[in-house]
Formats: structure tokens, sequence, C-alpha cells
């Protein structure tokens, strides 16, 4: 199936995304911050992106900003991770190019739906 | 104990009433985002949400407990409503926000019932309740998983026209509306038809970029939340709109809702005030207590040492009566937003009646203004507002053919100046049209054909009686209409009404109205031996007299060249018939006032001082004299006339002021008031 | 009616003039008493003198006290002091100087009690003040480290319990594989149509053996055909026993034929040669014929114990068979049921174990939810460090101010020199610390030291 690649400071977060999504035989790789996220980047090709919002070294917005400048990341779906109280976040990520956004703690099955429903 | 439920009752209607208001207020918020968003959904606030469940839901507590059972039942229906609505912190459309309003008003009239005993009417009410239990389950017959066939028939087939018009940038957040379109096929049976209009020449196209929008019909059983969630990442970047085949709503007699709004505004036995003001009332008489008792001590020891001390606590003393004063009256004022609340509805109301797109912007309306004041402006105000929205803004085909925003704009102004507010009423429509006004006022024989009137002049006549406007609108209040008596009513509250228009560009009505009733700043002149008081806000200047600058037309009236205009000249003592110090006008000093736009000049012996009074009204005890509006106490205990600026003018201007010689009913004012002396106490 | 104005001059100056009066009364008296020596023994003049000393002391003391203690009628209570203080307040502003003018009137001294009052109330205020704020700060620090052991603990948890949940359900999912593999096992067939499951090989050795009872149920079908069969030939050897007996009888008579032939013949005498010649022929015919009856008679009896062995041998046989294959018939059929039996058995449970897994996901998905909480709670828990922060930071700040206030209200105070130092040395508050996320890399203990301050460098 598809490759997806998931950014969350948090261990146990990024194990359950990974979890969830090898349910269903997607391949995932994981990254523990934005600066990671663009190295493990390098010479791959993922389909989706997944990234947190509040990570140290670069944040789950510079790293949206920083894919979309990519030639190869241009159109590929970002979706956000958000807690519901971050609105403005919300709001700061659609003007960066988001293409949408799962609020923690997430669903499994929302989750699936989500990422099927982008991937098509 | 009859007595004492009544006066619970009596809080509980006013409580619930505010509460209606409020709940009016945030409904027409909701609608007003939606409005401004040009979606039909609305992202409603959950705060909002829960502002209008809390009022419903204590206006069926308190009911219940009082035992109105009718505003109960009703009330509960529309809390489980509102219950719903804001657990889901779903997106009620534009068709739910109108059907809460009606609630609200049957609400309203459910309460006028229960206070003054009178039916409301069943039978509107009752069809709006059975609307508020549809509402449920249509928004619950959703099956989510499945498993409940009998909800699934319940559920009629929905058939929804969808526009779908992504921005160009739509690509750059990865979102593809081809997936989109997939997941709406998934919701039903799909037509669609792609528009290509928007597609450039092969070499202006950029593929990075979306031309195409797309017109997509889709039948099923789907609810609006399901189609609008399809496109709930995209919404800012797109157009859209989703439209049923379905009817509106019906509305409730406006009968009824005018007959419970009116209600709401005689309320006038209690008054509302904030704490704070009252902190400052007890802190000013705490002052005072001070001042009278450091006074005191200086009386009980007083030497001619403690002159300059005594005087020092007088200076403190008048102070704190000052403040005492200014609290107090400040404590009957109120912001204008008490006025302004049911503009709003009215706008709302009116402009979808009669199909024009309207929005109100309210500036100021922290201004405050006396209590009684604000009772009387309501409805002079909401005369205006309809006019403007009935004559002033076209309609949106006009609108645009003019180059004009489909959307016109009611501005609402109130800000203070001097010693009184003011409130502009502006909207960007056609102006007042004069040529139409002119030939309406030919036809009522108001005006001759050939009248050279200047475009002001035209403008004012529509303040003129009989000049009621042909097209009315739904009487909504079923009280007087007529430009007359708004101006009637504004000038009895002591404030004029001027009109500014420009023709294509719009119309500006500007209300002046003092800060209170009861006190009025004045200008005290002496006329012979009596004081008279003239209204500060009235005066415009005053002069010496130059003689040569007096002119005597035919006629008997005097008038007095001023700069570049002329003024009718009023010599007051013929006015009231008494000695004058001397009839030789260089001698005094013209006093110019004004009102209504026009000028005069009073022919006064000396200025004496300004000063505030307190009004003391005649009229309990006598009957109108022209020029005079009131009576006040001097500070020696002697009676001063307050002078009617107005009437005075009137009479300047009709050429009656040599004297009042038609006349039973102008005995000499002084005459009146010396007489009245003991009894005007 | 005395009103402290009236009040002060007099009493001013009559606590100023105590000694005075005093004075002027025990001179004059000396004055008069010396007048009067000459006529008087001077130690009853000095006594008197003594005395009289002695009375007007203790009368001005008693007066001055009743003037202290008498109370001021129809006293204001001014700004909340009593007379007396005011008067204390007097005393002490007009001890440098004893000029009427400098007499500060009332209000100065109102004022000054007032501002006096204000002070107090002041670094009052100020004391509390600085006393919260460093609770807070010790507090706020305290908390904070808590705060970092928190998520730090609960970071380790929810690693540890993702790692074995997965661990878990990957296990839980081998097992569940294998287990359908193995009951799969014996459900369907290979493509070369050879049986590999269970249910296959039940319907063909069910075919095979329902075959096999069959065949055997033919052979013994055809067995009791050939018994038969047997009767039959049995029944027509002892026809043809019968017809023996016939043809001997016939051979007899014909022997006798023969006999009476050869009388005749003898008779007959030579006429009769041809005759007895005959008769003997005939006679030796018969005999012949007898010979092969009873050959044929030998014969038959050797077929017919050949017969009867067969048929009693048959009659075993076939009796044998059909009882055999009865039996075996409903075996095969006994053995089939309850292979049949076994089998639904088998796929009961295939399907519990799909059931199962299904509510296994479902409590996978749930698990999935909640495993998430450390995320979420660190996030909150970091949220809350800096509102805490930042108040700190606002307490500390405020407390600066607080102690540079405006010198010129403590000025009049001796003593608030002192003060202020002793509070700026004993209060010294603590500083504030960075922001939190970097600090969270370094692993920490849940008790700290907190005396000596935190790690981590000044704000």
């Amino acid at each position: 199936m598809a490759t997806i690649l998931t950014v969350d400071d948090t261990a146990s977060m990024r194990q359950m995304i990974s979890f969830t999504l090898h349910s269903v035989g997607h391949e995932v790789i994981q990254a523990s911050d934005g600066k990671e996220a663009l190295k493990v980047l390098e010479g791959k090709k993922v389909d989706l992106v997944i990234a947190d919002i509040n990570m140290p070294n670069m944040d789950g917005i510079t790293l949206l900003k920083s894919l979309r400048a990519l030639a190869d990341y241009k159109f590929t779906p970002i979706l956000m991770l958000t807690t519901e109280s971050q609105d403005a976040k919300r709001q700061q990520g659609k003007v960066a190019g988001a293409t949408g956004w799962i609020v923690k703690p997430f669903n499994p099955e929302q989750l699936l739906t989500v990422v099927k429903k982008v991937l098509g | 104990m009859a007595i004492d439920m009544r006066q619970f009752h009596q809080t509980f209607f006013e409580e619930s009433l505010e509460g209606l208001t409020v709940m009016e207020a945030e409904l027409l918020h909701l609608e007003r985002a939606a409005c401004a968003s040009g979606q039909d959904t609305v992202y409603a606030d959950s705060e909002i949400l829960n502002t209008i469940f809390r009022s419903a839901h204590s206006i069926k507590g308190g009911s219940s407990t009082f035992g109105f059972g009718d505003v109960a039942a009703f009330a509960h229906v529309l809390e489980s409503r509102l219950d719903a609505l804001r657990d889901r912190r779903s997106q009620p459309s534009q068709r739910v926000v109108g059907l809460l309003l009606l609630s609200v008003d049957c609400l309203r009239s459910l309460i006028v019932a229960a206070k003054t005993g009178k039916e409301a009417d069943r039978n509107a009410i009752e069809a709006v309740r059975v609307q508020l239990e549809k509402l449920e389950s249509e928004n619950t017959a959703l099956p989510v998983t499945g498993k409940t066939p009998t909800q699934v028939e319940a559920l009629t087939t929905t058939h929804w026209h969808i526009l779908f018009r992504p921005n160009p940038r739509m690509f750059h957040t990865g979102n593809d509306p081809l997936r989109i379109l997939r997941e709406l096929a998934g919701l039903g049976k799909l037509k669609t038809t792609a528009d290509v209009s928007g597609l450039p020449s092969w070499e202006q196209l950029n593929p990075e970029e979306c031309y195409l929008s797309w017109n997509v019909e889709l039948v099923g059983s789907t609810a609006r939340e399901a189609v609008a969630d399809v496109f709930s990442w995209v919404l800012d970047d797109c157009c859209l709109e989703i439209a049923p085949k379905t009817m509106l709503a019906p509305t409730l007699s406006q009968r009824t809702v005018a007959e419970a709004v009116a209600f709401m505004d005689t309320n006038a036995g209690t008054l509302r005030v904030n704490v704070p003001k009252i902190d400052g009332l007890i802190n000013t008489v705490g002052e005072l207590v001070i001042t009278q008792t450091m006074l005191s001590q200086i009386a009980t020891n007083f030497s001619f040492d403690n002159l300059s001390r005594l005087f020092a606590g007088i200076a403190q003393l008048e102070r704190n009566t000052r403040e005492l004063q200014e609290s107090v009256m400040r404590i009957r004022m109120l912001p204008l937003s008490f006025a302004f609340n049911r503009l709003p509805r009215l706008v709302h109301d009116m402009s979808q009646k009669l199909g024009k797109k309207v929005e109100l912007i309210v500036h100021g309306e922290q201004t405050e203004i006396d209590k009684t004041v604000i009772d009387r402006l309501i409805d002079p105000l909401l005369h205006l507002v309809r006019n403007c929205l009935g004559h002033g803004i076209e309609p949106p085909a006009e609108r645009i053919a003019a180059g004009k925003p489909e959307t016109g704009i009611i501005e609402l102004k109130a800000y203070q100046k001097g010693g009184n507010v003011a409130i502009e009423i502006r909207d960007d429509g056609r102006g007042m049209q004069h040529e139409r006004i002119f030939a309406k006022a030919v036809e009522r024989g108001l005006i001759s054909a050939e009248a050279k009137l200047s475009p002001e002049e035209i403008s004012e006549m529509i303040f003129l009686p009989g000049f009621s406007t042909a097209e009315t609108v739904t009487d909504v209040s079923g009280r007087g209409v007529g430009m007359d008596i708004v101006r009637n009513n504004i000038r009895s509250l002591g404030g004029s009404v001027e009109i500014a228009s420009q023709p294509g560009r719009g119309t500006c009505f500007i209300v002046r109205l003092p800060l209170t009733l009861a006190i009025l700043d004045g200008l005290s002149v002496q006329v012979g031996i009596h004081t008279y008081i003239l209204p500060l806000v009235s005066i415009v200047e005053s002069v010496r007299i130059r003689p040569e600058q007096v002119s005597r037309p035919a006629g008997g009236a005097e008038l007095y060249g001023l700069r570049k205009e002329y003024l009718p000249l009023l010599r007051l003592y013929e006015l009231f018939r008494i000695e004058p110090r001397s009839a030789d006008l260089t001698q005094g000093l013209l006093v110019i006032v004004e009102a209504d736009g026009k000028k005069a000049g009073l022919y006064v012996d000396d200025l004496l001082g300004q000063q505030q009074v307190v009004i003391k009204s005649l009229a309990t005890h006598y009957r109108k004299v022209e020029g005079i509006s009131a009576a006040t106490i001097l500070g020696d205990g002697s009676v001063a006339m307050i002078l009617d600026v107005t009437g005075l003018i009137r009479l300047a201007h009709s050429g009656a002021g040599h004297s009042v010689s038609n006349g039973s009913d102008a005995p000499p004012a002084t005459v009146a008031a010396s007489a009245a002396a003991p009894t005007i106490n | 009616m005395k009103g402290p104005l009236s009040f002060s001059p007099s009493v001013l100056s009559h606590t100023a003039s105590w000694p005075r009066w005093w004075l002027w009364a025990v001179v004059g008296m000396t004055v008069s008493l010396s007048w009067t020596v000459p006529f008087i023994p001077w130690w009853v003049g000095l006594g008197s003198g003594l005395c009289a000393v002695l009375t007007l002391t203790i009368l001005a003391f008693y007066a001055r006290k009743q003037y202290e203690e008498k109370p001021l009628e129809g006293e204001e209570v001014l700004d909340g002091h009593d007379a007396k203080q005011v008067l204390d307040q007097v005393d002490a502003l007009m001890s440098p100087s004893k000029d009427i003018e400098q007499i500060p009137q009332v209000d100065e001294v109102l004022q000054n009690m007032a501002a006096d009052n204000q002070r107090r109330r002041l670094e009052d205020l100020m004391r509390r003040w600085v006393d919260v704020a460093q609770r807070y700060s010790e507090a706020a620090l305290v908390l904070r480290k808590d705060i970092y052991s928190v998520i730090k603990q609960t970071e380790q948890a929810a690693n540890t319990i993702a790692n074995s949940f997965e661990a878990v359900i990957n296990k839980s999912t081998i097992q569940a594989r294998q287990a359908m593999e193995l009951l799969e096992g014996t459900q369907g067939a290979t493509s070369d149509g050879a049986p590999q499951s269970l249910k296959d090989f039940i319907q063909v050795s069910d075919e095979r053996l329902n075959k096999m009872a069959d065949e055997v149920v033919r052979v013994a079908d055809l067995s009791v055909n050939m018994v038969r069969e047997l009767d039959g030939v049995q029944s027509r050897t002892q026809a043809i026993d019968g017809f023996l007996l016939d043809v001997e009888k016939l051979a007899d008579q014909t022997s006798l034929l023969a006999l009476n032939a050869d009388i005749e013949a003898a008779r007959v005498g030579e006429h009769g040669r041809g005759f007895s010649v005959v008769a003997s022929e005939v006679r030796r015919l018969s005999k012949r014929s007898h010979e092969f009856s009873d050959r044929i008679r030998v014969h038959l009896k050797e077929v017919r114990t050949g017969l009867s062995k067969t048929y009693g041998n048959m009659r075993m046989l076939s009796a044998a068979d059909m009882e055999h294959a009865l039996q075996i018939k409903e075996d095969v059929v006994s053995l089939t049921r309850s292979l049949e039996d076994k089998n639904r058995e088998v796929a009961e449970t295939v399907s519990c174990i799909n059931e199962i897994s299904k509510e296994i996901a479902q409590d996978v998905r749930n698990v999935v939810v909640s495993l998430q909480f450390h995320d979420i709670t660190s996030q909150k828990l970091s949220g809350m460090l800096e509102p805490m922060d930042d108040l700190r930071r606002s307490l500390y700040h405020l407390m600066q101010e607080t102690i540079n206030l405006d010198k010129s209200l403590l000025k009049n105070l001796p003593n608030n020199e002192r003060w202020l130092s002793r509070m700026r040395d004993d209060h010294a508050p603590e500083p504030v610390t960075k922001p939190m996320k970097n600090a969270v890399q370094k692993p920490r203990t849940v008790h700290q030291a907190t005396d000596n301050g935190p790690a981590v460098e000044l704000f």
C-alpha cells in the first residue's frame, strides 16, 4: 500500500500511529521532530505525512512550510495532529498549506478513514 | 399571598424578557456571521449556543415554578432543541436559526400573554412548536451504524444542489477535488457537471492551479452535515453553496410579535442599574458626610481665622453635591444599546421581506442617555431605520447596476457632543429623491408647483404632517407612522432631527438629544427685572447689536443681518409684555439661538451667567404658553422661566414677534410666575 | 465643646509650664517665707517651706493628671484617632521647637498621622506581600519539579505499555492465524482433487465404504441366485434319477420280453431261432442298459454329492455375506456421522475464533486511543508551566518595585532604612527559571533538593 511518514516527539504517539497504519498494510516511517523528518525524507518519497504541531527543534508548522517548498511535496497531502484547544494553530496550518487535521486523541478507525479519504 | 407572588412575577417577567432579548441578539449574531461569510451553514461558537441555551433554560425553570404552564411547555421544547444543538456542537443552518428566532417571538408573546392576561395567537405558536419538534427528528435521523432500519426509513430522500468552486491554489494544500468528489459519490447518486469556463488558454495554463468548478446534484438520504463534512477541510479555500429543494419556515403573525415587543418598551416602572454606579454614589455620599462634618466643626468653633478653611469646606461641599448630583443622574442613564437592541431584528425581518440585503452596523451603543429619553426614543428610531430600509436602500439588482456592493449598509453612530447625544442614522442607498418628494408635496397641496426650494428644504418637507409615505411597509408596531410624528417625538424630548442626503450616495439622519430631561445647562438672561433661562445647547452666540444691521422690511418684523445671513429679531420684552431696561437695541445684547436648522436673534437686556437648573414642568399647572417650556427655581428662591427656543423661533419666523395679542392663552408670563411662586415649590 | 483647636494651646502651655508655675510658686513661697525668717525659728521655716513645696508638687501633679485623664467632651473622632493620639503626635512634632507659630494645626497633625498610618500599613502590606511572593516562589519551584517528574514518568509508563501492547497484539495475531490455519487445513481441498481435508477424507471414505458394502450385497445376491440355480439342478438330477429307474424298469421289462421271446422261440423251435437270437441280443442290450444306468447312477450320485456340498457351502456363504454386508454398512454410516459431528465442532470453533478476533480489534482500537494519554497530558502539563512562570516573573518584578518604592514615603521614619535593608537581605527572591522544553531531556528523579535552587540558569 502507501508509504506514510509520521512525525511526533512522543514515542507512544508514533507507535500508535504506526501500529494503526500497519494493520491495513501501509508502510510507516517515523521521525521525532521536523528536522529529523526532513533528513529521513532525503532520497525517499512518501505518499502522506502526518505531523504533530508541538515539537522541539522544528515544529509542525515550520516543517509544513519547508515541505511545501520542496517540489516533491508540493501537492502531497500533509495532515496535522492538533489538540482541541489549538484553533489558532489550525488556522496557521491552513495558511501554511496543510491538507487537513486530525484531533488528538485519535480513534484508529477515524485515522484510517481519513487516510483513505486522502489517499483516494 | 397573591401580592407577594406578583412581585416575583414582575421580576420573572422582566428577567425573562431580557433573557429573550439576549437570545435574539445572539441568534442574529449567528446569522450575521453566516451572511458575512456568504455560506449557508453556520459554525456556531459553542459559547453563543451555551448562552442561548442558558436563557431558555432559566425561562423554562422560572415559568414552571410560577405556574405559567404554556410558557414552560414551549420553553421546554425550545430548550431541548437547543441542548441537542449545543451538545452536537453542530452547525445550525440558516433555516434553523430562522426557526429559533420565531420561537423567541413565540415565547415573548406567551410571556406577554401571561403577564397581561391576554391570549396569544395559539395556532401560530402551535405551528412553530411542531416545526421545532420536527427539527429534532430530522437531525437525529442520520443512521450512523445502519443498525436501526426504522430510523433510516424515517429519513426522507434528500436532494442537494452543491456548487463547488475551489480556489486556484487548492492543490497547494495537498487537497484534490477529485477525491472530494469521489467521497461525495459515496453518499448517494451523483450527477456532476464540470464548469470549464475558468480554463485559460494553453500558454497561460499553470498546471499547478485549479481552474475548474463543479455543479453537483446529489440525490440520496444524507443530511446537510454529512455533505458539508466532506468539504470540511477546504471550506476556506473554496466557494461552496449547498442548497436543498425544501421550503422555508412560516412566519409568525407580525401582530403578535409587535404586541409583545411593544409591551416590553412600556415597562418603565423599574430600572436596572450597574452596581459600580451605586458604589460611586455611596462613595460620594460618604464624602459628603465627611465634608458636612468638617463644616459643622468649623462652624461650632468659628473664628475669623478659620474663614479660609470655611470657604475651602464650602467649596468641597459644592464639589461633593455636584458629584452626588452627577452620580444620581448617571444612575438614570442607560446605554443606548437598550434603544438599539430591537434594530437588528427589524433589519433582519424587513430586509428578508423586501428582498433586500442589508447589514446593520452600530457604533457607540455604549453612549449613555437618560432612561426617559431612551424609552421615548425607540419608536422614532425604529421609524427612521424603517424609512432607510424602505426608501433608502435599493434592491440588490439596482445596487449592482449602480456599482455598489449588493449588501446595503445602515450605520448607526452614537456619540456624545457637548451636552448632547447625537445619533446618526446613515444609509448608503439612493438618497433623498428630491423630485419625488417635491411632486408628492405638490400633490398633497402642501406647496405650490412653482415654489423654489433648496434641496435641504425639500428634504425637510418629509417632516410635514400629512406627508405619510405611500409605500407603507407592513404595520409592525401599529403606532403612528409618518416622519412628522417622529420629529414631534424627538422634539418633545428636547432634541432635534436633521437630514443630510446625497442623491445616489445615501442619506443621513442626525438626531440630537439632551443628556437628560431633568437638568438643563442654561444661560440666564435678564429681560427687564425678570430672569429667563435659555438652554445652552440652543445658543449659538451672542452679539452686541449694530444698529445699521437692523432692517425692517414690510410686515413689521425686524431682521438682523449677521455676517451673510438675515435673522428675525425677537424682542423678548415685547413678547412677554415686560418693561425692558431699555428699548434701545444698542443697550442690550442679541442672543442668537438655533433650533431645527433655523436661527433667530433674541434681544435681552443682559446676560447673567451660566448655570445648571433643575427643570420643573409647568404642564401640570398651566396651559401651554408659546415660548416657555418649563420653569426653575433660582438660588435666591425666585422663579425663572425656561424659554422654548423652538417655539420662539417659530414665532419669530412667522412674524408674530410683536405681541402675542391674539390670545387668551398668553397671560403675561410674569404674572403667571409670581402667582404661581408659592405653589411651584 | 472644647475642641482640640482651643484645647491644644492651653494644654500645651499647661504642660510646658508645669515646671514653670511650680517653680514660680516655690520661689514665691521662699521669698515670702524669707520675710518671716527673722520672726520664726529656722527649722519652722524650713519645715513649713518643705511642706508647702510638697503640697504644691502634689497639687501640680494631681492637676496635671486630671487634665490628662479628664475625658474630653464633645471630642470628635477624626480619622479614627482620639485626641490623646493627636496630642501625642503634636507632642512628637513639637519637641524640636517651642515656637507657637510653628505648632502645627490640627489638619496638619491629622495629615501626618494619616500619612504615618498609611506608612505603617504600607510597610505591613509590603512585608506580607514579599512573604507571600516568597512562599509562592518556593511552592512554584517544587511544583515545577514535580511536574517534570510526572511528565517523565508518564512517558516511561506510556512507552512500556505501548511496547507491551504491540507485542501482545502481534503474538495474539500469530496465534489466531495459526489456529485458523490449523482449522482451515481441515476444511479446504487441494487443486489435484486429492482429499486434503478431513471433510474430503470423510466424504471419500464414505463413498468407498458404501461402494464396498454395495459390492458385498451384490455378491450375496449372486450367491442367493446361485443357490436357486443349484436347487434347480438338484431337482433335475432327481428327475434324472427317476428317468433312470424308468430306464431300468424298461430294461427289466425288455429282458423279460426277451425271456418271453426265448421261451416262445424255444417253443417254436427252429423257426424261432432268429427270434431267440433277437431275444438274446435284446437280453444283452438290456443288460447293457442296466450297466449304463448303473454307471449313470454312480455319476449322478457323485454329482449329487458334489452338488449338495456346494449347496451347503453356498447356503452358508450367502447367509454370512448378507449379514456381514449389512453390518458393514451400519458401521460405515455411524462412522460417517461421528466424523461429521467432529467437523461441525471444528467449524464452530473457527467461527468463535473469528468473533473473538473482531472483539479484539475493537479493544485494540480503544487501547490505541487511550495510549495517547501521555502525549496529551505532557502537553497540558507543559502548558501549565508557562503561566506559572509568568506569574512568578511578575511577582518577582512586583517585589522589586515594592522594595524600590518611592523612598520619600518612608523617609520620615528613621527605622525605615534599617527595615528596608533587612528586608532586602532576608527576602532576596529566587531567580526565575527558563522555560521547560529543553530541560525535559535530562532525566530527573522524583525528589530533588530544593534548597540549593534549580540547576538551570537565571532567566
